[in-house]
């Protein structure tokens, strides 16, 4: 029997969920609904039940949980699910930052 | 935090917001904002001693100490809640329907312009949206009322969902 609290996909899916739902209760509410935002609502759900347990899976063990150890496997796949539902972009901009600081490449202010 | 710990905690959260639903009620019966005639004073203080007496019970229900068994508690009491959560909800938006208050952002910057707080009210006041967005035309199709009600329960059971299941298989926990 497989408990599904061991997986990272099922706790990526959970951060997915979330985000795609409160993309919802935004896009349906009174003033700021239109039908466009509801189509974008409901696509972003989807890319949250789709990308949410692959993202979480594939960087979960591999590569957070290589560099820091210490952190917890729930909470880690839950945030990159939510993280790659809510903006995709704002993942590889924080994996690009962190390949930065390691290399020590970060752009100076 | 396991299931039991869930449900007493949302049945305190139902109690002290429908207390708050009330004491918004009691506050806008007043003379403050009328279109139409106050309540009585008795017809107020009724509305007061309800709300104080919900926010109370919710406060005991939350804090329970030694006033309450919390340990024991039925399903019941959470349907309760549940049931008069959503009659006052109902009952604010009758009566704020009713009595056509100004919006909260405006009130917010009255509040801060009676404190003397000059500088936040200025700015607070430059990000409001412009005032015709405020009362602008009411929607033409209103035919989809039930669907998008019924988008909006289920998302907010799905978040209700998932926020539960990892209150209760956290690392905390």
């Amino acid at each position: 029997m497989i408990d599904p609290r061991e997986i990272p996909a099922f706790w990526g899916l959970c951060g997915g969920l979330l985000s795609g739902a409160v993309g919802l209760v935004t896009a349906y509410s009174a003033k700021a609904g239109n039908p466009v935002a509801q189509r974008r609502a409901w696509l972003h759900l989807g890319l949250g039940i789709v990308a949410g347990p692959i993202v979480a899976e594939a960087l979960t063990h591999g590569v957070i949980l290589a560099v820091v150890p210490v952190l917890d496997m729930r909470g880690v796949a839950l945030a990159l699910g939510w993280m790659v539902a809510n903006d995709p972009r704002a993942l590889f901009d924080t994996l690009t930052r962190v390949v930065r600081a390691v290399f020590n490449q970060e752009p100076q202010r | 935090m396991n299931a039991h710990v869930l449900m007493v905690l949302y049945t305190g959260i139902t109690f002290v917001s429908a207390g708050a639903c009330l004491l918004e009620i009691c506050r806008l019966l007043g003379k403050t904002y009328e279109t139409k005639a106050s309540a009585s004073m008795l017809w107020r203080g009724v509305h007061f001693i309800g709300a104080a007496i919900l926010f109370v019970y919710g406060c005991m229900v939350l804090f329970p100490g030694r006033a309450l068994q919390v340990q024991h508690m039925s399903i019941g009491l959470p349907l309760v809640g549940t049931v008069i959560i959503v009659a006052a909800l109902t009952y604010l938006d009758h009566v704020m329907g009713e009595r056509e208050p100004p919006p909260w952002s405006h009130q917010f910057i009255q509040l801060l312009v009676l404190l003397g707080m000059d500088g936040l009210s200025r700015r607070a006041a430059f990000m409001l949206p412009p005032a015709a967005t405020d009362d602008g035309p009411p929607p033409e199709s209103d035919g989809n009322r039930g669907l998008r009600l019924l988008v909006l329960t289920g998302a907010i059971a799905v978040i209700a969902s998932v926020a539960g299941f990892i209150l209760t298989n956290s690392a905390a926990a």
